[in-house]
Formats: C-alpha cells, structure tokens, sequence
C-alpha cells in the first residue's frame, strides 16, 4: 500500500504541476460579456465546460493511478486485512465425522480470537474449470457454528488436491495475513503463516499401476492398500450405454500380496473401484499398437515389438534420422563415437545408455545414441518405455495440465477426452501423511499486466475521442 | 465632389435654365428683367440631413477605439462634402440630448474635436437612444454607429424611415492568445467571468456572432447594413452608403 501511495504520488506530481500552472496562468481581459453566446451557462453546460477543459488532466491522473498500480504490482491492500484459507482437500475430508481433519481445522478456526474477523476462503477444485479455487465462506462461518461448518465444508468441498500457490492471488488483493488452515502441510511455510491439525490415518485403497500383462494376456490394475478395507465393488464404463454397470463379484479376478491387491480384467477401459467405503475412477489404458520403424537401425529395433497387436492408423513410430517425421514417434540417430553424456536413467529403467552429441544440422532428433548403446541388451527397454508413454496414463493427478469439465465419481473425477475416457486422482499425499522437504513459499506472481495495458488502452482511447469531439466541431466562415 | 440642391428657402446660386430643370423653378422676375431664363436652386431642407448616433457606451472601449472613431469621422466627413448637414449624438445606457448640430466642412473638425472628447462609458441602450433622438429630430436618416451588444434592442425598433446600421465589430479571437481558460473582465458591468477558450467555444462564439449579424442585417425595407473590423478595408463601404445616400 505504502509502495502504490509513493508511486501514485510521484506521478501525480507532474499532473498537479500542469494544474497548477494552468490556473496560475489564466489569462485575462477586458471584453464585452454580450460577446459570449451564454455568459451565464447552466449547470450542466458546467461541468461540460470543464470536462472540455480538464479531462485531459482528469485522464492523467487515471492514467497515473493505473500506472502505479501497476508499477507497485498490487491492488491498495487496506491495512490488517487477514485471510485464512482452509484446506478443502482429500485428506481433510478422510475418515469419520467428528474425527475427520477439517473438523479440527474448523475447531481451530473458531478458537482463535485473532481470527475472529478474518476472512474464510476455502480451498478445493473446481471441476468444470479443472483447477484449484479460493471460495469465500466467512458469511457461512459467521452464520453456523462449528459443527455445521465443518458439515457444509465436508458437503461442499470438491476436494482433490491443495495448490497452496493460489494463495499468491490472496496476496494481490492486499491480504497481509495469510493463513492457512490444514492437516499437514509439505513443507514449511514461508510468506504465510499455518494451522496444523495433524494428518488423520485411514484406510485407503489406491492404484499404483494398470496396463497390459503380457504373462496373464489380461489388464492389471495394481491397488496399494493400507489397512483393511472391504466391500470390494468395481464398475466397468460402457460406451454402447454411456453407463457405469457393475460386474459381478464372482468375475473379479483378485490377488493379494505383500504390497496390495491386484485386480485382472480381461478388456481395457473406465473403471471404478469402491473399497472401504471410497471409490475412485481409474482407466486401464489399451495395449500399445505395434510400431513401425522406418530406418535400418530402427527398423530392426520396431522388430523387437513384434509381439504387439497391430492396428491400421496406430503405433507409435521409430525413425532413423533425416526421416520425416509422422504423429507420435522417436527419431534416433545411431551414432558413432562414445561420449561421457548418458541418458535419464528414469527414462532407461536404470540403464547406462551411452549418448553421441547430434550433429548441429541434424535438427530433430530425440535420442542421440552411441555406439556404445547397441551393445546393450536392455537398450529396447528405452523404446519400450517410450512406446508405453503413447498410451494414455490410468489417471493423472495434475488437473492444471488437463483441462475442464470433470464429473465427480467417489474421491476423483473423469471424463471422456478426445482420446477416450481419463481419470483425475488425488495425489497418494492426500491418503499418506506426505515427508516434510524444505519450504513452501507463496510464489511471487507474476502481476497480470494485460488489465493495466488494456486499461491505459481505454483511457488513451478516451483522450483521443474527447479531443476530436471537443476539437472539430464543425467550422463556419466569418463574413 | 458636388451638392446635392435641395428644396429649402435658403438660395444656393442662380443659374441659367437647361432643358431637364423643373421649369416651376424658373425666376420669372429675372426672366422679365434680363430677358434670360435663369433658375434659382436651394438647399436642401433640414429633414434631408442625416442624425448621427454613436454609441460610446463602454464596451466599445475593448476594442480599438481609434478606428472605431476614425470610422465615424470619415463618414461625417463623406456627408459634409456632401453638403448634408449631421445632426451627432452620443449614446450610452443615456442618450447625449444636446448632440452636435454641423454643417459645411468647419463641421469636420467639430465632429473630430468631439470624439476626441468622448468618454466611453456605461452599458449600451441603444433602443432608448433611438426612440429619443427620432422624437427631437426631423432627420428622416439615421446611421447608427455601435458594437450593438444590447440583447435588448430589435433593429425593427430603429423607427426612422431610412437607417443605416455601422456594426464595429471586435473579435475575442484576436484577443486572445491560445487556447485555455481567460478571465474576462466586462467594462460595461464590471463583472469577471470565466470563458473557457477552446475550438468548441470559438465555434460557440462565432455562431453567436453570426447570429447577431444576421438579425441586423434584414429587419425591414429602408435598413442599411455594414458590419466593419479594426483594420479592414473602408472604400466598399464608403462606395455603398454613397449608394445608399444617392441610388
């Protein structure tokens, strides 16, 4: 605030230069008032008359306040204003009424005095535009007592996630005091303050993998699971019916081991998974097609995958380099000579794959490799994982990358994308108590610039319209 | 320049009869004597002389006086060596009752020595002015010489028969120095406005202006009207009210 005042101050200061020597510098002189076709104008021709004379100066101090709005990067902030944003996430929501994390967070909330006449803004997911909101709910919280608010936070809530960066929209707004009201948060805070309740245990069931077996020629969907839930239901979407429909309990093909559950379905698809009274959307992505490989050395290497089903107009394409490249495809060029660069071992299941550099004019290639790599005998592994990234992911937990118009189904949502069905998940955070790294800072927005520049566009646009208007008026020859 | 022969009882000259004299003015006595024909040519009458109305109210002290005075002396001069006798009076918010009665060209210097005298001073009223000079004079023509800047006064009002309208006119336009906010102080009331001077104003200002000419110009048969700027060319107009004093 102080930082906008000092601006707009040294703004207007020329502004008020030009006032002031603008009356200082009246003119005067000594002539008939008869002249003057209204020497005693209504009010309104008044205000006309100084509008015509001061909306330059008018302008400029708007052009002045927005400039320094903009240069200070925030809106004024009234002095003391406080917010707290409560954590509208999975996790709070997890386990029984009363024992539940936002029923704590809500009992804390309510015993703090200094948060008495703060504003309450939840924070949860907003489906139909798929990203994190803030939701202003003080009249609620003035209104209800604890309990009920913590019910109509439970009830209201579309929880997925916490993106504790929206908190920066806060901060623009003039909040000085931010803070935020949560089970556990990742890290520790920094620009903001935090409300802890700690992280409330339950069971849970969540999907770790699905995707094609080729041992068992069957789609597994693999589910960590903590605890003991039961009532395993599972629903299978069906696109001739545009419904979910329930298979039979006698058809689930269940397994337990050490680390969980694993479901086996004989076809890929939506489906969804109820365990312990939760239930989430998960997708079984489809079998990748065989892949075609133009170039000899990625021709032998498509070879290697001849195990795949082929299907006409899919399958992910390998290319040596110098071909043109075609949709979903890895141009490789075989190189010569070692270097000491290897590639990401995420990407090589661990491997040391041997890089070359590429050569400067041979633009486009994703994978340089050595001559060193051909004698591996995992090297496939890297194509392999390169063709599983073209099938669609089980589910994603990143919404911001994802797009809109998600429909809730039990603690996640789906719906049916340009490929297919896709499934939104919490993060496993929200069922495990997450490691605390390092710190969490509100981040520094980038302030929106293109309001202000619109803004001064208009105001511009203005001048130039009152000057014209009060410039040309239409012009009669003297006799 | 020449005289205009009138039909008074004050003798001019005696000359001897042409073909296109009235032959009623024939001196049948100095034919009977002289055997000659001669006829005896008078002045004119004194309704033939022109009643000068000046306005020397103070709004006209704006402007630039000198040639607003100038003008006036050179048409009293024009009607001098015409041989018209003037009948001047000044004229404020209160006509000038005495005026000044000249004739012949020693009324040259006596119309300059007055206006030299004169004090512009006091609002402009020129209806009353009028109206009061139409009932002592038997002039039946006016020049009325004024800025008019009297909201009140019709041109109509002017109720002599033939009447001629001198309009000197000053402009704010040239007084003014640029655009932006004057304080204008009327020496008629002595009030202080302010005029806010920018084209919408200017465009105001000559409409006004306009319209004011315009009214002047055609209130009826028998008016004459000419509107003059400090420093605008003078022999059309002086062409035009020999016109209008001869046509």
């Amino acid at each position: 605030m102080a930082d906008f005042a000092v601006r707009l101050f040294l703004l207007l200061l020329p502004v008020a230069l030009l006032l002031l020597a603008g009356l200082r510098l009246r003119r005067k002189a000594v002539f008939p008032h008869g002249s003057f076709p209204s020497a005693r104008p209504r009010a309104s021709e008044v205000l006309l008359r100084n509008l015509r004379l001061r909306y330059d100066l008018l302008l400029d101090v708007l052009a002045a306040a927005v400039v320094a709005l903009a240069l200070s990067g925030q809106a004024p902030a009234g002095p003391g204003r406080v917010a707290v944003v409560l954590d509208g996430s999975r996790s709070m929501l997890r386990g029984e009424p009363g024992s539940r994390a936002v029923d704590a967070a809500v009992r804390a909330l309510y015993e703090r005095n200094d948060l008495a006449e703060a504003r309450v803004f939840l924070l949860d997911f907003d489906p139909a535009r798929g990203a994190y909101r803030l939701r202003d709910f003080s009249r609620q919280r003035r209104e209800d007592d604890p309990e009920a608010f913590a019910a109509r936070i439970a009830r209201e809530a579309e929880a997925l996630g916490a993106d504790w960066s929206v908190l920066g929209e806060l901060r623009n707004k003039g909040y000085r005091r931010i803070v935020a009201v949560t089970d556990s948060l990742p890290g520790d805070p920094v620009g903001f303050e935090a409300l802890e309740t700690g992280f409330v245990e339950a069971p849970y069931v969540y999907p770790v993998s699905a995707g094609y077996e080729e041992s068992t020629k069957s789609w597994a969907l693999r589910l960590a699971v903590e605890g003991e839930p039961s009532g395993l239901i599972v629903h299978r979407w069906e696109d001739g019916s545009g419904a979910f429909v329930r298979l039979s309990p006698d058809s689930l093909d269940l397994s337990e081991g050490p680390y969980g559950w694993t479901l086996r379905f004989p076809r890929p698809g939506l489906v969804v998974v109820s365990a312990g009274g939760e239930a989430f959307p998960v997708l079984l992505p489809p079998r990748p097609a065989r892949p075609s490989g133009v170039g000899s050395f990625s021709g032998v290497m498509a070879s290697v995958f001849s195990f795949l089903p082929e299907r006409e107009g899919e399958g992910f394409a390998l290319l040596d380099a110098g071909q043109p490249r075609r949709g979903a495809s890895l141009v490789t060029s075989p190189g010569e000579g070692d270097t000491p660069l290897i590639a990401d071992p995420s990407e090589t299941y661990g491997g040391f794959v041997p890089l070359a550099v590429p050569e400067p004019r041979s633009g486009g290639i994703d994978f340089a490799l050595g001559s060193g790599g051909l004698d591996l005998p995992d090297l496939p592994l890297v194509y392999w994982g390169r063709i599983q990234s073209s099938t669609p992911p089980p589910y994603t937990s990143q919404p911001g990358r994802t797009g809109s118009r998600w429909k809730p189904q039990g603690t996640g949502y789906w719906r049916i994308g340009r490929t297919g069905p896709e499934a939104l998940l919490p993060l496993i955070a929200e069922y495990a108590a997450p490691p605390r790294l390092g710190s969490l800072r509100i981040p520094d927005r980038m302030p929106r610039r293109w309001p202000f520049a619109a803004i001064l566009a208009a105001i511009y646009a203005l001048k130039l319209a009152l000057r014209r208007l009060f410039s040309t008026a239409p012009s009669r020859k003297t006799r | 320049m020449f005289r205009r022969s009138g039909s008074s009882f004050d003798l001019k000259t005696i000359r001897e009869y042409a073909p296109s004299d009235d032959p009623r003015s024939i001196d049948w006595r100095l034919l009977g004597r002289t055997d000659r024909t001669y006829v005896r040519e008078y002045y004119e009458e004194e309704t033939e002389g022109i009643a000068f109305l000046v306005d020397l109210s103070g709004s006209l002290s704006a402007g630039d006086r000198d040639s607003y005075l100038s003008l006036t002396l050179s048409l009293g001069y024009l009607c001098l060596e015409l041989g018209l006798s003037l009948s001047v009076h000044g004229f404020s918010d209160r006509p000038d009752t005495a005026g000044l009665h000249l004739r012949g060209r020693s009324g040259v210097s006596e119309l300059a020595a007055w206006l030299r005298s004169s004090e512009f001073r006091g609002r402009t009223d020129i209806t009353r002015a009028v109206r009061s000079l139409r009932s002592r004079s038997s002039y039946r023509r006016l020049f009325l010489f004024s800025d008019f800047l009297d909201p009140g006064f019709e041109a109509r009002s002017a109720v002599f028969p033939s009447v001629c309208f001198f309009h000197f006119r000053s402009s704010f336009e040239e007084l003014a120095e640029g655009w932006g906010e004057y304080e204008v102080l009327d020496p008629e009331t002595g009030r202080t406005i302010l005029v806010p001077w920018d084209p919408a104003s200017r465009e105001s200002y000559r409409r006004a202006e306009e319209a004011r000419s315009e009214a002047l110009s055609h209130p009826r048969k028998g008016f004459r009207y000419y509107r003059l700027s400090a420093g605008e060319d003078r022999a059309p107009v002086y062409w035009r009210v020999l016109e209008f004093l001869y046509g």
